[in-house]
Order: C-alpha cells, then sequence, then structure tokens
C-alpha cells in the first residue's frame, strides 16, 4: 500500500464543458497541502477525485487506502438525529476498550476546542460547532489522508487560528497527511506547510 | 372516580385473560414484528425512504391478492388458496416494490412512491374483484390473519428476528452511509453495499409480516414508532430505543384495547401507539418547561 499520495497529469470533469487538470504533485506522510483559488476553479472536484467521489477523466491518482473526508455542508447529516458522541463513534478506530475509546473522544472535542459536548444531539450545536466536531470525528479516524473542503468555513476567525495549530500539531504528531481547502490561508500562516493556488479553470502548482 | 378507574382496570384484567388463553400466538406475532419493523422503519427515515415503508406492505399485498386471482394456479383440490404462492405472491410484490423504489431519484421519490402506492391499491381492488376466493379470503389477509394465527405461520415470522440481528450488527454501517454518504465513501465503506443490505432486511421483514399481520399493521409499525422517536430522542440510540419500547408497548396493549373496544387487533394497536406518542410528547413539552 502507497504511503504517500501521489497525483500525475490529473483531469477532472465534473460536468459537460467544466474541465479541471492536468494537475500532478506528491504529498509525503506528515505534509500539509493548502488549497487555494476563486470560487469555482475546481477545488472541491479536485479533493473529490482525490477522496474517489468523483470519477477521473484521465490521468492518475496513488493514495493510501481510506481517507476523512470533511465537507463544508454534509449531503444527509440533517435527516440523521446523530448525538456528537455518534458522530465521533461512526468515524473512529474501533481499538481499546470502551473507556478507552470514551477518553480519546473526550480529547478529540478538547483538540477542536468544544469540550464537553458529547451528549448533546449534532443539529442543537451552531454551525462553526458543527464543523468543529467533523473535524474531530476527521482526527479520530484511521486514516493516513485527510481531505478538509472548507471546513472551518463557520468558525470565527480567532478560532479558526487556534484550530489549524491543533490541527497542525495534530498531523505532525501522527504523520499524516492533509489537503485543506480555505479561503482563509492567513490563519494557517507561519505553519509550515506547500500550497497551490488554482486559478479559475486553469492549475497552477507552487511551493 | 375510583369506581370508574376500577371498572377500568377489572376490564382490561379481563380482555389480559382472555387475549391471553385464546390468542397467545397472535400477541406473539405482534410482539416479534414490534422488535423488527420500527428498527427498520427508523433506519429507512434515516435514509429518506420512510413512504417507501408504506408502499412495500401495499406491493407485496398486491402481490398476494394477483396470486389469488389466478383460479387455476392457486386453488388447490380442496379449494384453498395454496399458501405457497400465496408467500410466492408476496416475495414478488416486495421485491417490484423495491425495485421500483430503488429507481427513483431523491427529488422524485414522493411522488414516484405515492404513484406506486395508488397503483398497488388498484392491482389489489382489481384482484379481489377477479378473485374466486372472493373477499372473505382476502379480507382476513388484509387485516392481518392474526387471530387465526397457526404455529406453522408463526415460525415462518418467527425468522423476522434474522433482519432484526443484523439490522443490530450493520447499525454503525447503516448509520455512517445513510448521515454522511460522502465521508463513508472516502473511508472506504461501500454506500451501494449497505444500501442493498437495508433493502434485502426491510423486504424480507416486510413480506413476513405482510403475510401474517396484513399490511396496514405492517406499515403501522415500521412509521408511527418510527416517525415519534426521531424526534424524541436526544441520539440515533436513544431513538431506536424508545421507538422499539413504544412498539411494544402497543403491541402488549393493542390486542386488550381491540377486545375491549370491539375492533380489529391492528387498529387497537395503532390507537395504542398513537395515543402513547402523543401523551409521551405532551409529557416532554412540560418537563422541557
Amino acid at each position: 500500500m502507497p504511503q504517500g499520495l501521489h497525483v500525475c497529469d490529473l483531469v477532472v470533469q465534473p460536468a459537460a464543458g467544466v474541465r479541471v487538470g492536468p494537475i500532478s504533485f506528491t504529498l509525503a506522510p506528515g505534509e500539509v497541502l493548502l488549497l487555494q483559488g476563486p470560487n469555482g476553479s475546481g477545488k472541491t472536484t479536485l479533493l473529490k477525485a482525490l477522496a474517489g467521489l468523483t470519477p477521473v477523466e484521465s490521468g492518475q491518482i496513488t493514495r493510501p487506502a481510506g481517507s476523512a473526508w470533511v465537507a463544508q455542508q454534509p449531503e444527509h447529516e440533517g435527516d440523521v438525529p446523530l448525538g456528537v458522541d455518534e458522530v465521533l463513534a461512526l468515524n473512529e478506530q474501533r481499538t481499546g476498550t470502551v473507556a478507552e475509546r470514551k477518553l480519546r473522544r473526550a480529547r478529540a472535542l478538547e483538540a477542536v476546542l468544544l469540550p464537553q459536548r458529547e451528549h448533546r444531539r449534532l443539529a442543537t450545536l451552531s454551525g462553526g460547532e458543527q464543523q468543529r466536531v467533523r473535524l474531530a470525528a476527521a482526527l479520530l479516524s484511521a486514516a493516513p489522508l485527510l481531505l478538509l473542503d472548507e471546513a472551518t468555513s463557520a468558525v470565527d476567525v480567532t478560532s479558526d487560528a487556534m484550530l489549524a495549530r491543533h490541527m497542525a500539531q495534530h498531523l505532525i504528531a501522527t504523520g499524516r497527511m492533509a489537503v485543506i481547502v480555505t479561503h482563509r490561508p492567513e490563519a494557517w500562516s507561519g505553519l509550515t506547510m506547500r500550497s497551490m493556488h488554482l486559478p479559475a479553470r486553469t492549475l497552477e502548482a507552487g511551493a | 372516580m375510583s369506581g370508574a378507574f376500577g371498572s377500568i382496570l377489572q376490564c382490561l384484567t379481563d380482555a389480559h385473560v382472555l387475549l391471553w388463553q385464546e390468542f397467545r400466538p397472535a400477541w406473539g406475532a405482534t410482539l416479534l414484528a414490534a422488535l423488527v419493523l420500527p428498527r427498520l422503519g427508523l433506519h429507512a427515515s434515516f435514509r429518506r425512504h420512510i413512504l417507501t415503508t408504506i408502499a412495500l406492505p401495499q406491493t407485496a399485498f398486491a402481490g398476494m391478492a394477483l396470486v389469488l386471482a389466478l383460479p387455476l394456479l392457486s386453488a388447490e383440490a380442496d379449494g384453498e388458496p395454496s399458501t405457497a404462492l400465496v408467500f410466492l405472491g408476496a416475495a414478488l410484490g416486495t421485491l417490484l416494490g423495491l425495485v421500483i423504489a430503488a429507481q427513483f431519484r431523491t427529488e422524485v421519490v414522493t411522488r414516484g412512491v405515492a404513484a406506486m402506492i395508488v397503483a398497488s391499491l388498484a392491482i389489489t381492488e382489481i384482484a379481489r374483484s377477479l378473485s374466486p376466493f372472493g373477499e372473505t379470503r382476502l379480507e382476513p389477509l388484509l387485516h392481518g390473519e392474526v387471530l387465526g394465527l397457526s404455529a406453522e405461520r408463526l415460525g415462518l415470522l418467527s425468522t423476522i428476528l434474522l433482519p432484526g440481528l443484523f439490522a443490530l450488527v450493520a447499525k454503525r454501517r447503516w448509520l455512517f452511509t445513510a448521515s454522511c454518504p460522502d465521508a463513508a465513501r472516502a473511508a472506504g465503506v461501500s454506500t451501494r453495499s449497505a444500501a442493498f443490505e437495508f433493502a434485502g432486511a426491510l423486504g424480507f421483514a416486510v413480506m413476513l409480516a405482510t403475510l401474517t399481520l396484513g399490511p396496514l399493521l405492517t406499515a403501522s409499525l415500521l412509521i408511527i414508532p418510527a416517525a415519534w422517536a426521531r424526534h424524541a430522542g436526544n441520539n440515533v440510540r436513544g431513538a431506536l430505543r424508545e421507538s422499539t419500547a413504544m412498539a411494544l408497548l402497543s403491541a402488549w396493549w393493542g390486542p386488550v384495547v381491540s377486545v375491549i373496544a370491539d375492533i380489529p387487533l391492528g387498529a387497537g394497536v395503532v390507537m395504542v401507539a398513537l395515543v402513547t406518542g402523543a401523551l409521551t410528547r405532551a409529557l416532554r413539552r412540560r418537563i422541557a418547561r
């Protein structure tokens, strides 16, 4: 199983007449790629292709098995009366005792600055808090690759910077890779990571 | 006041004794179904398929009615309809309902499933008018043959526990694919397999319940506890627990109410479910204040 993420001449065509790519890059374990660009430039499309959610037109993606996907707005979540602890349990690794898993969930919530919310219903939290819960779920998963699509767009500016710091610390400690789409790159400034800017319909890769 | 309460209590006790002596298999059947159907109904609501759970018992019954309209095939030597053929009709009706429901995109599912219900009712009525067994055979099937339930039929119904057990095992996978399909796919969980598993479990349970309890009671046990519980609990675990508790309560007291009020058994079960739901909701609101 490959350790890193290798993208070679990737082209994605999400709809007729819309084409994203070609694009190539490599991400090693522990590396973080910040994906930026204006609306409609294909950031989400690229991320979906990396997650295996969108068919690839041409090119190749070599990635480790499984990725943790955090969308800005989840597709169906509102129909299921999920509790916060249940969202975390769906994503977590099922290793260790019940008490250990409970402790891991509590720590993940603390890492996203949302302590003691385990027993709340997800729908009763604010939009920003719900996004933090989904981030905590991604941290708990065993997936070696994290794909975050504007995952902190509803989080306030101050917390966003703190969350970015926590996330970066976690990724460095666990050696996981991440591709992060954001319109607020300043929150991640000061942290060592690569960035890529996608102008509308044309892609450029940079360091 | 205490006299009236005492009379009601005595009436309930008498009905209980009467039912316990004569209708133990019927009680067993409704309780078995109440253990499994609300859980599947709740999962169906998570998948936005609550209307499908209304349609499936109707399509299963339409299949049963259709085979009863085929006199040469369904009549045995003594003129009774073949049990195997009724079973086959229910299976085919359920399968067809599942296949049709799977074709609908989310935005047309309401209209599509409503059309399926209407078509099933029309087929049932036409088959009923053509059937050589007439209404005498179809009416008990429609309202469920619970009161005249044979040990064999109860044994057959007990296999309804299999999809119930499967639902327990597959709960995490079903929830993940229903609540966050994209995240589940990205994590390597097949949403298609989970949908097939769920459809299979639902279809199997609905077919067995419709054969034994009839389409009306089957649909009621699928929908009422699920619709009530999904807004009641703080989480999915609570909703599953409360919907099953409500269905078991209804299945226990429903037959008692049906004897006291002299109404069909299914109507008794539904009435208890509705009253329980309304009372609990009112109580919750009061506590919340």
